[in-house]
């Protein structure tokens, strides 16, 4: 950490302020047992016990491969699902504990930018309509005033006011993210949900939404949380990154940390596994090629759940579930054997 | 002008969709060679015609659309008057295809095993018994442990990874000489592109097919092949070896793609885009298709279409940039303003 | 950590809309865009032309007969249509069995068949609707009765169904309505709910839900609206369907009784002449295939109209 870095506000450094989201113990288990008569009933482990802080101000990345739980976790943050257990709490207050009323109130709060942009916005409704939805849904403004917040929202998101009319077909998939993201923003959320927004968006603009993104974030003070397949999405708009798979986060550390030093197998795997754009390095560079597929997480592999990929793993990490711990300062790990001072060494604590 | 070497020779390629709504011309006058074994991508986002074109090399381009001009030479073969029957016998011997989708490419009622024996049977001289032995063998050679266990196994039970990997075994069972691959990895985890691109790698050094790449993805680019063909609106805007375009990209759009493209291992890099969207066929911009979006475009680009001119090396570049006369005229003008052009 | 002391993110221009965005930013008003686009459908045109048509003619029965309903002509009994060999020119369409004018009681039979079609066509889509909607979004409980209660109906064959409902009731229009509209409702409340299912799971009923929206507003504001073109279809079809049911049911005599006539009671009156007296029974089935040819056009039509990525072309 740089001493330039202090002067400017840094919000998550200090672990004394109070996080704005603290999430304990979650776990979403889906049941997927099939036939009325079978006994042993089967659990799909989305997630598997989690435990997550967001401070105010700063941007949460989240990280992992298919079936690691990154979109169920944003959707449990946002309520769109049910935990099975655990807690999430926000401004201290345990919103898995709320309903009805209360939770339709909450929810201004937290708002959510989905992945698909074509399939996010009802296709029979206009822009201006999309915009005005949860301005109306919540009668904080009426007539003018309304018009003139949409108007305000399209013009931060820096969509013109002429495409008010038109319907989503109409437009390409970055354009139309940014009529998501109004949406999003109109009710003046504390804490912004953000599933994969760039990700089915064409390169050259991908980048377009993520400056967006970032502009947006110092303009109204928001908190975020940004879920991704893969670092490269992260890595700019990320003051901390939470690298999961299978259920678990097995490590967390800020953005500097964790592509300058990863402690967990895993994250070398994926920071390596990025194809990186210079021919010249294509058969110098080092790289570590993950064997085998991800585990289904209906029948997660026992002790540590990556064991089966890790090139590392031994018996121990067969058996024993790997705590996580804070190894380093702001640096959690799940792992028996973490990575110590550059890649592919082994130090055993 | 006939390359000995030369495997394809698409020219002036046109695709055209003719939809209710008026004509697309998805590829619009596309030329490019592939040499034996040679591996080649062609890039582009969205729109730009780059799966149209391989669809139209394959002879696959579905109902409104029609290849309505251009050469598709294959050999001594011009594909693009080929009917659909002569199609079938080019079609996974001489050339193969592998999709995006792995899972919607194998037909989930039949066997992996029985899949790619029928492919091998169709197209090579063999018994049932030396096919089945080709087909594990081949299964091998992808890297699919216990081949002969996933022989019998379906589709839906394998992993995303694990059925891109039969897809390049079944298209890779008849010695192809050449092998189109549209977005091989796209639809694949990171780490499970890592393994397949490391797979291609590896087959490639060990066959003489040549591949013709398709993706957006530059970093995928830059790990596996010789030289790139860059596509926007229907057109190739640029065509170099991958080194001298990676090192030095001339078209603003290729730049503007580089740019883009997130560098894993520089944390502290601008995030640069390119402005605007993709032009939709309805509203082709005139001149060069790319100057909305270009940061260069000067008066001349808005009104005259730049053609693929030739560059040192056999490097193609479709932009007024690199045109004398139109360059010493814009410094012309900007010396005496005011001056109105023509 | 520089991230955070990069100086300016790039500014981005506003997307600015294409020459063709402004152009068509140029609305017209609705009406004038349904006509346009009504125009540039043939068979719209052409449906919704029969059915102005037939609507006309049902509305202004009294007026546009030339006879009475029940008129007879006993110097006339059978005769063939006027064109046809041996026809008289005072019945252009020819006349039945009790020589009463086909072609004044085909208009008068429009209006009770438009009656019953389409009114047993609400009652049955408002039921099938209500039911596909509520059981398909809510699901749990509500959902297992519902269905279970549509299997139950599907297991009865329709027209018996019918014909116990009538012979309980009194057999005239209004209980032909009624009881046509409760058993048919399962039709659409089968279909409607699978459009649901698939609905609901579309991100932006999730997001919907995400922004704090209420159940009822979803269900109003973005399920209704994407399920309204399966509605539209089947309602068409049924309109069709419904006017043949009616035809049987007054076959065997529980539907429109005498002196009330309907298509469908003509063309089970002209079965016993089909053979000899052609005509008896041809020209109120002609009159039944135009009509729902007719439905079925505007139909379709509608259901693209309903589309707006139909708009703008």
């Amino acid at each position: 950490m740089s001493d330039k870095k202090v002067e400017t506000k840094e919000p998550h450094k200090s672990n004394t302020q109070e996080p704005l989201l603290e999430i304990r113990g979650l776990k979403k288990h889906f049941d997927v047992t099939e036939g009325w008569f079978k006994k042993k009933r089967e659990y799909l482990r989305a997630v598997d016990g989690i435990d997550l802080k967001v401070y105010p101000g700063e941007t949460l990345g989240i990280v992992g491969e298919s079936g690691c739980g990154k979109s169920t976790t944003g959707n449990l943050i946002v309520r769109l699902l049910e935990a099975t257990e655990g807690e999430i709490i926000f401004e201290g207050e345990n919103l898995t504990e709320l309903d009805g009323e209360k939770l339709r109130q909450k929810r201004k709060d937290i708002q959510m930018i989905f992945q698909d942009p074509f399939s996010s916005l009802n296709p029979r409704m206009r822009v201006f309509e999309l915009i005005a939805e949860p301005l109306r849904t919540h009668q904080t403004h009426k007539g003018k005033a309304l018009s003139e917040r949409v108007y305000e929202l399209m013009d931060v998101v820096g969509l013109s006011a002429e495409f008010a009319q038109r319907f989503p077909h109409e437009f390409s998939g970055g354009q139309r993210q940014r009529i998501g993201i109004a949406r999003a923003l109109a009710l003046n959320p504390k804490l912004l949900v953000c599933d994969e927004p760039v990700s089915a968006l064409d390169v050259s603009i991908q980048s377009q939404i993520l400056n967006l993104l970032k502009r947006l974030q110092e303009q109204f003070n928001l908190t975020l949380v940004f879920i991704a397949h893969g670092l490269p999405a992260v890595k700019h708009i990320s003051d901390r990154i939470a690298v999961m798979y299978l259920g678990k986060v097995v490590e967390l550390t800020t953005r500097e940390k964790l592509f300058a030093n990863p402690m967990h197998p895993y994250t070398e795997g994926l920071l390596t596994a990025v194809p990186v754009p210079d021919p010249e390095v294509r058969d110098t560079r080092e790289r570590v090629v993950l064997k085998g597929d991800i585990p289904s997480p209906v029948n997660p592999p026992s002790g540590c759940s990556f064991h089966t990929r890790c090139p590392f793993a031994d018996e121990k990490c067969k058996q024993d579930t790997p705590a996580f711990e804070e190894l380093k300062p702001d640096h959690f790990v799940a792992c028996h054997y973490p990575l110590e001072g550059g890649k592919g060494t082994i130090q055993r604590s | 002008m006939k390359d000995e070497n030369q495997l394809l020779n698409v020219s002036n390629l046109q695709t055209h969709f003719f939809t209710e709504n008026g004509t697309v011309p998805s590829v619009d006058g596309v030329s490019f060679q592939v040499n034996k074994g040679e591996l080649v991508a062609i890039v582009g986002e969205s729109g730009s015609g780059k799966s149209v074109t391989s669809l139209s090399i394959m002879g696959l381009v579905e109902d409104p659309g029609k290849i309505v001009g251009g050469d598709i030479m294959f050999e001594d073969k011009n594909l693009a008057t080929y009917t659909n029957k002569q199609m079938r016998k080019i079609r996974g011997n001489d050339i193969a295809m592998i999709f995006q989708e792995p899972l919607t490419s194998l037909n989930p009622v039949f066997t992996i095993g029985n899949q790619l024996r029928e492919a091998i049977l169709q197209h090579q001289n063999v018994d049932k018994a030396t096919a089945k032995k080709m087909s594990i063998d081949m299964l091998t050679q992808v890297g699919i442990p216990r081949a002969d266990k996933v022989y019998n196994s379906f589709p839906h039970s394998l992993s995303g990874g694990m059925r891109q990997r039969v897809m390049i075994a079944m298209s890779l069972s008849c010695n192809p000489k050449l092998l189109i691959a549209d977005e091989p990895t796209t639809a694949l985890d990171v780490t499970i592109q890592a393994q397949i691109l490391e797979l291609m790698k590896d087959l490639v050094k060990k066959m003489d097919t040549a591949i013709i790449l398709i993706t957006h993805d530059l970093g995928v680019v830059a790990e596996l092949v010789d030289r790139v063909i860059v596509m926007y609106a229907g057109q190739v805007v640029e065509q170099s070896d991958v080194f001298t375009l990676f090192k030095d990209p001339k078209h603003p759009y290729t730049k503007g793609l580089l740019d883009s493209t997130p560098k894993i291992q520089d944390l502290n890099e601008e995030l640069i885009s390119i402005k605007g969207t993709v032009p939709t066929p309805a509203n082709m911009p005139e001149g060069c298709r790319f100057h909305p979006r270009c940061p260069h475009a000067m008066d001349h680009c808005i009104s005259h279409e730049p053609q693929l001119e030739t560059m040192e090396n056999g490097r193609e570049v479709r932009c007024w940039l690199f045109d004398e006369e139109v360059m010493e005229h814009e410094r012309q003008k900007s010396g005496n303003e005011g001056t109105p052009q023509k | 950590m520089s991230q955070q002391v990069t100086p300016e993110p790039i500014p981005e221009p506003p997307v600015e809309p294409t020459p063709e965005s402004k152009r068509r930013l140029k609305k017209s008003s609705p009406i004038t865009r349904w006509a346009k686009l009504l125009l540039k459908s043939k068979t719209g045109t052409v449906g919704l032309f029969i059915v102005l048509v037939v609507f006309i003619v049902g509305i202004f029965a009294d007026q546009l007969a030339p006879f009475g309903v029940n008129e007879q002509n006993y110097a006339n009994m059978l005769a063939p249509p006027s064109w046809a060999e041996g026809g008289t020119s005072e019945h252009f369409l020819g006349t039945d069995n009790l020589g009463r004018d086909i072609l004044s009681r085909i208009i008068y039979g429009t209006t009770i068949s438009l009656l019953v079609g389409i009114f047993s066509v609400v009652v049955a889509g408002v039921l099938g609707m209500a039911a596909g909607l509520f059981s398909g979004y809510y699901g749990g409980w509500l959902d297992t009765i519902t269905m279970r209660l549509v299997d139950a109906f599907l297991s009865i064959p329709n027209i018996l169904f019918i014909l116990v409902i009538l012979s309980v009731l009194n057999p005239g229009i209004l209980t032909l309505i009624f009881a046509i509209g409760v058993t048919n409702w399962v039709i659409y409340a089968r279909l409607i709910r699978g459009e649901v299912l698939s609905v609901k799971e579309r991100e932006y009923v999730k997001a919907a839900k995400s922004i704090g929206t209420k159940n009822m507003t979803i269900i109003r504001r973005h399920i209704l609206p994407n399920v309204f073109s399966t509605f539209i279809v089947i309602s068409t079809l049924s309109v069709a369907t419904t006017i043949i049911l009616e035809a049987s049911l007054s076959f065997l005599g529980m539907g429109v009784q005498p002196p009330d006539v309907s298509w469908g009671y003509m063309l089970a009156d002209g079965r016993d002449y089909l053979a000899t007296n052609w005509w008896l029974a041809t020209f109120p089935g002609l009159a039944i295939t135009i009509t729902v040819l007719g439905i079925i056009f505007l139909g379709d039509w509608l259901r693209d109209v309903l589309d707006p990525r139909s708009q703008g072309r």
